[in-house]
C-alpha cells in the first residue's frame, strides 16, 4: 500500500488530529513519529514508511525510528529505539538525532525538525538561572537601613 | 512482483505462517465504505411517532371575522383560560406539530448487495493496514504484526482466563483495557433506555468454528466475536470509521479466500462473487515514476535554474531597468518623449531680451563733446 494512499485514508479524519488550530490556520496532530506535531504528509507518523520519533523518559530523551527494512505489516519489531543518556550535552546530543534521521531511519529531509525538537526537550530539561534578589530602591528601604 | 507476502500464526507453540488472503489486498473506498454504513446502520432503528390524537383533543371552531382576531379555530366556553385560546394548527401553543411523525415512515434503506460487499471488502483490506489501525486508536504498538492471526487452539478457549492470557500474550490487552478506562455515563436519556455507558470498542475476533471461543471472550469489555462467514460491515468498521483492529484465528484467516474469492476466483459462499478489481495494479506514483521504463523515456533533466526566491521586489514603475525588462516599448516611448519635450523647450525658449537702443537724441546727448 502506498504512503500517498495511506495519507489519503487518514488525512480528513482520524484519532489523533487536533482541529482545534484551524483558525489559526494549522491543524495539529498527536501521533507518536510527528516531529512538528502537525497534520501533513511530510510530517505524519503513521502514513510514512520511514518515521523518527524524539521524546522525553525518566531515562533520558529517547529517540524511536522506524526500521527501514521492516515490513509494512510488522508493527513493534519495526520500531529501534535508542536512548540519549541524561548527561548529554546539546552539542552531542544534537549529533546523535541527526545522524539517527539521517542515517538511520533515511529521513534527511526531517533533520531540521528532529534537532528541533530535541533541543526544546534538553531547554526543557535545564533548571532556570536564579538570580540574587535586586536591591530595593525605595526610600523607605533606604531610610531603615 | 515477488512472491506473496506471508502472515505469521502466533501463539501457538508451533511457529507456521499463512499466505495473505486476496481480500485484504484489495481496493480500499473510504467514500463507499462510509455510504453503505449510513445505510445500513439506519436498519436497526425503532418506529417513533407522535401520538395521533396530539393537539386535536378540543373542540375549537373559528371565530370567523368581525372579532377582530385571527380567524385561527379556538376553543370555545368560559371559566378556564383554555377558553378562546387558539388550537390545532403548527403555530399555536398546544397545537399539533407540524407534519406529525408517522411509525409508517421509511425506516430502512436498502442497500445493492455488491456494493454492501465491496464495503466488506474495503472495510477488511483497511484492517490490514496497521497506520490504519493506529489511526482508528487501537492501542496495537506493542503486537507483533497485522493482520494478527492466532492459532487454532484459541476456537476451544472455554475460559475468559485462558483468552485474557492470550491476549497478554500478544501485546494485544492493552486495546481492552482502553475499552475498560473509557467506560463513562451517557449523557442524556438513554441511561434509561438500557444504553447507560458508552465506551470504545476493542478487538473484533474472527473464528471459523466455535468450540467455546465466544462464551471465553465475551465477557471481555469492547471485544465482539463473530464467524468469518458473517462478517459484518458494522463491526469492521464502526462508525464508518475504517481500520478495526481484528484478530483472526488461523482457520478464519484461511478460509478468507473462500469465503470473498480472489480477483479470479469466485468465492464459494457468495454466489458468483469476485473480489473488485482495482482501477490500477501499482497505486504507488512515486514508484511508478521512478520505474525503468518511465525513466528511459524521459528526457534528461536539463540545468537547474536558480531563481533568487526572496530578493526584494522592484517597483517597474520607479525602476527603469525592470520596466524596460517588462515592456520592451517603454524604451522607445520613453525616448520620444524626452525628444519631444527638447523639441518643446527649443521652441518655447524664451527669447533673450534684446536690449532696445537708446534713441539717437539720448545717445547723442550722453555722448555729448
Amino acid at each position: 500500500m502506498s504512503t500517498d494512499l495511506q495519507w489519503l485514508l487518514l488525512r480528513k479524519n482520524n484519532s489523533f488530529v487536533v482541529k482545534r488550530g484551524v483558525e489559526v490556520g494549522k491543524t495539529f496532530s498527536k501521533e507518536p513519529g510527528n516531529l512538528r506535531n502537525l497534520h501533513s504528509h511530510k510530517f505524519s507518523g503513521l502514513a510514512n514508511h520511514k518515521t523518527v520519533d524524539v521524546r522525553e523518559s525518566p531515562n533520558g530523551v529517547v529517540i524511536t525510528s522506524r526500521k527501514q527494512k521492516a515490513g509494512p505489516s510488522a508493527v513493534a519489531k519495526a520500531t529501534s529505539k535508542d536512548v540519549l543518556r541524561s548527561r548529554t550535552g546539546p552539542r552531542r546530543a544534537a549529533g546523535v538525532v541527526a545522524a539517527i534521521t539521517v542515517k538511520k531511519a533515511g529521513r534527511p529531509d526531517l533533520r531540521t525538525a528532529a534537532l528541533a525538537r530535541v533541543s526544546a526537550l534538553l531547554a526543557a530539561q535545564k533548571e532556570p538561572k536564579t538570580y540574587p534578589p535586586k536591591p530595593s530602591r525605595s526610600k523607605k528601604a533606604k531610610n531603615a537601613r | 512482483m515477488a512472491s506473496r507476502p506471508t502472515v505469521n500464526v502466533h501463539g501457538g507453540s508451533s511457529s507456521s505462517s499463512l499466505p495473505l488472503p486476496a481480500v485484504l489486498t484489495a481496493q480500499i473506498r473510504l467514500d463507499v465504505v462510509q455510504q453503505v454504513h449510513k445505510s445500513i446502520a439506519k436498519n436497526k432503528r425503532q418506529a417513533y411517532a407522535v401520538s395521533e390524537k396530539a393537539g386535536h383533543q378540543t373542540s375549537a371552531e373559528s371565530w370567523g371575522t368581525g372579532r377582530a382576531v385571527a380567524r385561527i379555530p379556538r376553543v370555545g366556553g368560559s371559566g378556564t383560560h383554555r377558553a378562546g385560546q387558539a388550537a390545532f394548527g403548527n403555530m399555536c401553543r398546544g397545537g399539533r406539530m407540524f407534519a406529525p411523525t408517522k411509525t409508517w415512515r421509511k425506516w430502512h434503506v436498502k442497500v445493492n448487495q455488491n456494493q454492501r460487499r465491496f464495503a466488506v471488502v474495503s472495510a477488511l483490506a483497511a484492517s490490514a493496514l496497521p497506520s490504519v489501525v493506529l489511526a482508528r486508536g487501537h492501542r496495537i504498538e506493542q503486537i507483533e504484526e497485522v493482520p494478527l492471526v492466532v492459532g487454532d487452539a484459541a476456537e476451544s478457549f472455554t475460559k475468559t482466563k485462558q483468552a485474557v492470557e492470550l491476549l497478554k500474550g500478544l501485546n494485544a490487552y492493552a486495546d481492552v483495557v482502553k475499552v475498560s478506562n473509557s467506560r463513562k455515563l451517557r449523557a442524556g436519556k438513554g441511561k434509561m433506555r438500557n444504553r447507560r455507558h458508552r465506551q470504545r470498542r476493542g478487538p473484533l475476533v474472527v473464528y471459523n468454528e466455535d468450540k467455546g471461543i465466544s462464551k471465553a471472550f465475551r465477557n471481555l469489555p469492547g471485544v465482539e466475536i463473530v464467524n468469518v462467514r458473517r462478517l459484518n460491515l458494522l463491526q469492521l468498521a464502526p462508525g464508518g470509521h475504517l481500520g478495526r483492529f481484528v484478530i483472526w484465528t488461523e482457520g478464519a484467516f484461511a478460509l478468507l479466500d473462500e469465503v470473498f474469492g480472489t480477483f479470479d476466483k469466485v468465492s464459494t459462499f457468495k454466489k458468483d462473487y469476485i473480489l473488485p478489481a482495482p482501477k490500477i495494479s501499482n497505486p504507488d506514483v512515486t514508484r511508478l515514476i521512478n520505474s525503468d521504463e518511465i525513466q528511459s523515456v524521459v528526457r534528461p533533466a536539463g540545468q537547474k535554474v536558480q531563481k533568487r526566491p526572496w530578493t526584494q521586489k522592484k517597483n517597474p514603475l520607479v525602476n527603469k531597468a525592470v520596466l524596460f525588462r517588462l515592456n520592451p516599448y517603454a524604451k522607445t516611448i520613453r525616448r520620444h518623449e524626452l525628444l519631444k519635450q527638447e523639441r518643446l523647450k527649443k521652441k518655447n525658449a524664451k527669447k533673450p531680451k534684446q536690449p532696445a537702443a537708446a534713441g539717437e537724441a539720448f545717445l547723442g546727448t550722453l555722448f555729448a563733446p
